[in-house]
Parts: structure tokens; C-alpha cells; sequence
């Protein structure tokens, strides 16, 4: 659900004072007018055709700017409450008529002598025009320019003697005009001079419209394109850590050769070894071989499970994490008796890891920061909190930081898409809750077992 | 593609609702083209009742016409004094009442006493109407109505006589009416009234 911004509140105020411009048919348009009136007697007196060209243009001109406040209005509205409407964006455009009529009605309840029919085709056209413009565009430049030469283009028809039986929106002074224009037997002039500046504006919307609506194709064309190269970066990046995974899988393999040709020669001069002291330290190298073999085997197979305390995870967690240290207050904060983890322990300690280095990351430069590693039961899970204070994640983010391959950090981006997996092969659960500036709090979920029960591999 | 259908059904839809709004002229025949015999003097006080521009236009067109005339926007009962013809041309205008500061009301009150008291003095008094539909609004035909028994002969232009109502108006009043094409042809039947 989208919020009312001050954004809406204030260009909703602006279309309200708009339609307020238009709407008052007062003194401030009388007097803007008076010019106008001053000019066409003139021209009747002098016999001046010219002068009656210079009047009319200035009534168009008088006339238009009065006339598109309330139009514009009703356009910038729908601009703004369009999400927040129901139904298909371009049916929404449609309410700006029944808006426009309203503002015209007001109008004629003080009097004007307007006709409807004007106001109501430009409004129609600018519907198809906006519409034509489609869904993306974002600024109201366009609606402005369109409908400026629309209302120019029909203001310039009501002066056209040829056209008056058409009662587009005649005012006092069109009919002034036309009247002094058939006095002065000068009809043909105003024909002409109308109905090449109609034309002229009707022009200059459709172009307007069309270059508008070419480039606004354009511009969804390239974002389509963007979106599309970011897609396939992000399978770029999967297949390389495919790969990467696959040669590490490799070399680990390959490790276990040379750990086999160690442990078959230390059995041999264990065989051989006439004092107690040598074999001690044979059986020791034994135990050790035992355990690389062991984490061979985690690091190779994803399944294989070991039981282990909480307090040994984080031993060996902190033992790779806390040299990296760098200025931050870090504290563990560990319930007693936790029941045990079966889990795969190289790979749950890079989980941590991983979630801990980027804790020491979004805290680094913030003054008094503090990370805190809370590790607690909750029935029979086992849920470590890992808190910071740092410069958190912002809400566009948030949605995405479990993606492969996407990164807020310029990094690989394969961090949290790893942590995930992981606990979800774990059948545990991740979840991150972030405000930005605040601080982040990671939990990791996961089941934990008793004693006597058989481990799972 | 359903967007792009309704826009090119609103622009058919704009053309009909065009073509619908067209005003058919048909030339109403006038029964009486100018009056038989002149029923008026100069010299002429040219008056406008509504301050449409259409006053100053039948000053001018009197001018061309060689008719003495003298144009005052806001004439009064005493102005009267000197002239021997009142022509009034009818037609309100909010702009033209806006630049003098008058209100309609002031308008019909100054109109009304005018015409009484030519009518009180026997002068011929001569009523145009050229400014077609958009010149005849609600106050308009009240003026027309409320003084139409003080007038000698009214002259309109067609397109203000769509429904007849100024014929109906001399028919009841018993007033000479003469209706013509546009303001080009307002010259014979006006000039008739005084040649």
C-alpha cells in the first residue's frame, strides 16, 4: 500500500488553485480583457483590419491562458492519484472530463458567455494525446505543451468568421471581433490568418505528442535492455561460481591422495617405531589426518552432519572472525546448556562468518559501533542473533540482498545467497530485518538434538 | 491495442459531436425587405443596449451611410435634446458592462427610461439586433420584451432569429421587422428608415 506523500498533498493544492484561476470568472479576467475591447473599437473606428488581427491574437491569447488552468488541473489530479484509482491507468484519464465540466459550469453560473463545446474537444483530444504518450512518462511538460496548443489551435477557430456557426467557445469579444470583421468586409482575412494558426497549433500538438511518445518508447526500450543485461550478468555470475565450485571440489578431492600416502606412511614408522614417545606422536599425526579427512568430506559433501556444541562453533568461529577486528565493540552473549547442533561445521562457521564480516563491514566508520553474536533456545531451536549498528540496508535492497549475485558493496554478491542455501539445507531458517542508518539484525534458526540421537549421515 | 481502439472511437466520436454542433443556416425570408416610406429624421442618437461593440458598428455604418449621427454609450433621457431618431442596438455584453462599471440591471433601468421618454416625446425610436445567438441570452430578450411596445421598427440578422422570437415579438407589438442576411445588409432597410 502506497503512503500519501507532502509530494501529493502539494501539487494536489497547485491543481486546486488551477482550477481556482479558471473557475473565477471575476474582475482579475475582465480587466485582462479590457485591451482587447479597447483594441476592436479602435479598429471599427479607424476601419483597421489590422488592428483587429492584433486584437484577435491577443484574445486568443487571453483566452487560452485563462482557459487551460482548469484543463490542466484536472490532468495534473489523475497524475497524481492515478495509483491510488482502481482500474487500467489510461481509463483514469477519463475522469478529467466530468472535471473540466465542472469547472465550466461554475464558470457559466457567474455568467460567462463561453460555449461547452470548446472545453469539451480539448479535452477530448489531450485524452488522446495523453494516452497516445502512454504510461511512463513521468513529467507534466508534455500535458502542459499539448494543451496549450490544443486550446490555442480552438480559440483560433472561435475568431474565424467562416466557422461562426460553430459554437465552439464564443465569448463576448469573438463575437465583437467577427462583427466588426464582417462590418469592415475584411471576413477573408481573419479566415485566412484563424484557420493557418488553428491549423499551425493543431500541428504543433500532434508533433508534440508523437516526439513525446517516440521517446518515451525509446526510453522503456533501453530500461527493458538494462533489465535484461542485469539478468544475465546475474547467470554470468551463477555459472562462474558453478565452476569456482566445482574446481574447489576438485583440489579438496585431490587432497585426500597425499592425506592417505601420510596416513599409510605414518602407520608404517608407527610399525617401526621402538619407543613409546615416537608412537605417541604417530598416533596424534593419525588423529590429525582423521580429522582433515573429516573436513574434507564437509567441505566436499553438503550432507555430511556432526554433532557439536554452540560453544564450539563459536570457537572456531571466532578464531577466523575477530582478527579482522577494527575498532568495533564485539560481544557474545551465550545461553548455558544449549542443546547440540548436527550440522555441517565448515560450512555453518562460513555462514556465521560470512554474516559477521558483513556486520564489521556496515559498521566500519560509525562511531560507536557495537556488534553483538546472541545465541539462545527457543523450544527445540537454537537461534543466533547477529546485531549491528551500522549503516543498515535500505527498503529497495532489502528484497534483493538474497539474489545471486547481487551486492550492495560492489562484491561478488554470492554471500547471502550462500547463507541461505546453507541453513535451508540445514532445514533452519534465515531472516533479516533492517532500517537504514539503524542498524541490522540477522537470525539463523536451526533444530537442535540431543545427545543420544544418531547423527543423520 | 484496447487503448489505441477507444482513443480512435473518442476522435469519431469528437468528429460527430462536431458535426452534430454545426449550426445549419437556413436564410429566413423576410417579409418586409425595408420600410415603404421613411419614418424617421436625423439627426440620430446611437445607443447601445447591452454595451455590445454592435453600437459603435451602426454609428459607423450610419457615418458610411451619410446618416447625421452622434454615439453615446450611456445616454440618458436628457441626452434626447437635438436629435430627432433614438437607435438602440441590442445586445449585452459582460465586458463592454465591465469596462463602464454597470451592472445589467443599471443597463436595463438606463435603456427602459431612455425609451419612455423618446416614446413620451414621439420620437421614433429604431431597434437592431446583429449580434446572432451568442447576443441572445436570458437579459437580452427581456430588455427586447420590456420595451418592445415603445419601438417604430426593428431590424435583425438572421442568425439571432432562429426561433422567430423577434417576429414573434413585432407581431404582438404590431412593429414593422425586417430581417436580413448579416451586418453587410443592414444598409438598405436602415436607411430606409430615414430615405
Amino acid at each position: 500500500m502506497r503512503t500519501i506523500s507532502s509530494r501529493f498533498i502539494i501539487n494536489s493544492v497547485f491543481a486546486l488553485i488551477l482550477t481556482g484561476i479558471s473557475a473565477y470568472e471575476g474582475s482579475y479576467r475582465l480587466e485582462s480583457m479590457k485591451f482587447v475591447g479597447s483594441l476592436v473599437e479602435d479598429a471599427i473606428i479607424k476601419g483597421d483590419t489590422g488592428l483587429l488581427v492584433l486584437a484577435a491574437f491577443e484574445l486568443v491569447i487571453a483566452d487560452t491562458l485563462w482557459m487551460i488552468p482548469g484543463i490542466l488541473s484536472g490532468f495534473l489530479l489523475v497524475d497524481v492519484w492515478r495509483e491510488f484509482l482502481p482500474g487500467s491507468w489510461w481509463i483514469k484519464y477519463f475522469l478529467v472530463l466530468p472535471w473540466v465540466l465542472g469547472v465550466h459550469l461554475i464558470t457559466a453560473l457567474q455568467g460567462s458567455g463561453y460555449n461547452i463545446i470548446g472545453v469539451v474537444l480539448i479535452t477530448l483530444l489531450a485524452i488522446v494525446a495523453i494516452l497516445e504518450m502512454g504510461e511512463v512518462r513521468q513529467s507534466f511538460f508534455p500535458v502542459v505543451l499539448v494543451i496549450f496548443s490544443l486550446t490555442m489551435s480552438v480559440n483560433w477557430l472561435n475568431i474565424v468568421p467562416a466557422l461562426s456557426n460553430i459554437p465552439l467557445s464564443h465569448g463576448d469579444l469573438d463575437v465583437g471581433i467577427r462583427l466588426a470583421v464582417e462590418f469592415l468586409t475584411r471576413a477573408d482575412v481573419l479566415n485566412v490568418v484563424g484557420l493557418f494558426f488553428s491549423i499551425f497549433f493543431f500541428f504543433t500538438s500532434i508533433i508534440s505528442t508523437l516526439l513525446v511518445a517516440v521517446y518515451l518508447r525509446r526510453i522503456s526500450l533501453m530500461e527493458e535492455n538494462r533489465r535484461k543485461e542485469i539478468r544475465l550478468q546475474e547467470m554470468e555470475v551463477q555459472t562462474r561460481q558453478a565452476r569456482v565450485l566445482h574446481e574447489m571440489h576438485t583440489l579438496v578431492h585431490d587432497l585426500k591422495t597425499p592425506l592417505m600416502t601420510i596416513r599409510g606412511l605414518n602407520s608404517l614408522v608407527e610399525m617401526n617405531a621402538d619407543n613409546d614417545q615416537t608412537q605417541e606422536y604417530c598416533r596424534r599425526i593419525d588423529a590429525s589426518v582423521d580429522k582433515v579427512n573429516a573436513m574434507i568430506s564437509e567441505i566436499l559433501y553438503d550432507e555430511v552432519r556432526k554433532k557439536i556444541t554452540v560453544e564450539e562453533l563459536i570457537k572456531y568461529v571466532r578464531a577466523h572472525v575477530l582478527v579482522k577486528k577494527m575498532g568495533q565493540q564485539v560481544a557474545f552473549d551465550i545461553e548455558d546448556n544449549l542443546p547440540l547442533l548436527e550440522i555441517n561445521v565448515i560450512r555453518m562457521s562460513r555462514v556465521l562468518i560470512n554474516i559477521i564480516e558483513n556486520a564489521f563491514t556496515a559498521t566500519a566508520g560509525v562511531s560507536d559501533a557495537r556488534i553483538k553474536i546472541k545465541v539462545y533456545s527457543d523450544a527445540e531451536w537454537v537461534v543466533f542473533e547477529i546485531l549491528d549498528n551500522g549503516k543498515g540496508i535500505s527498503k529497495k535492497d532489502l528484497e534483493k540482498v538474497w539474489n545471486w549475485g547481487y551486492s550492495t558493496l560492489s562484491s561478488s554478491g554470492l554471500g547471502l545467497a550462500f547463507v541461505k542455501q546453507i541453513v535451508e539445507n540445514h532445514k533452519g531458517t534465515v531472516n533479516l530485518e533492517s532500517s537504514e542508518n539503524q542498524g541490522t539484525k540477522v537470525t539463523i534458526r536451526l533444530e537442535g538434538v540431543m545427545e543420544n540421537e544418531n547423527p543423520g549421515n | 491495442m484496447k487503448r489505441r481502439l477507444i482513443g480512435y472511437l473518442l476522435i469519431i466520436g469528437i468528429l460527430t459531436f462536431g458535426l452534430i454542433s454545426y449550426r445549419q443556416t437556413t436564410r429566413i425570408k423576410s417579409l418586409l425587405p425595408h420600410l415603404p416610406a421613411p419614418i424617421a429624421k436625423e439627426k440620430v442618437l446611437v445607443t447601445p443596449a447591452g454595451q455590445g461593440t454592435e453600437g459603435l458598428i451602426i454609428s459607423e455604418l450610419s457615418d458610411v451611410l451619410n446618416i447625421r449621427n452622434h454615439y453615446m454609450f450611456w445616454a440618458e433621457p436628457q441626452d434626447l435634446n437635438g436629435y430627432n431618431t433614438l437607435v438602440l442596438v441590442l445586445g449585452f455584453s459582460k465586458q463592454g458592462l465591465y469596462s463602464i462599471h454597470k451592472t445589467p440591471e443599471d443597463e436595463i433601468q438606463r435603456v427602459k427610461s431612455l425609451v419612455t421618454a423618446a416614446h413620451k416625446i414621439g420620437m421614433p425610436v429604431v431597434m437592431l439586433h446583429i449580434g446572432g445567438q451568442d447576443r441572445r441570452r436570458q437579459v437580452d430578450d427581456r430588455t427586447a420584451e420590456l420595451i418592445a411596445p415603445m419601438l417604430s421598427y426593428i431590424i435583425v440578422t438572421q442568425d439571432g432569429e432562429r426561433d422567430r422570437f423577434f417576429t414573434r415579438l413585432a407581431a404582438k407589438n404590431k412593429i414593422p421587422l425586417t430581417v436580413v442576411k448579416d451586418v453587410k445588409e443592414i444598409k438598405v432597410p436602415f436607411n430606409s428608415v430615414f430615405r
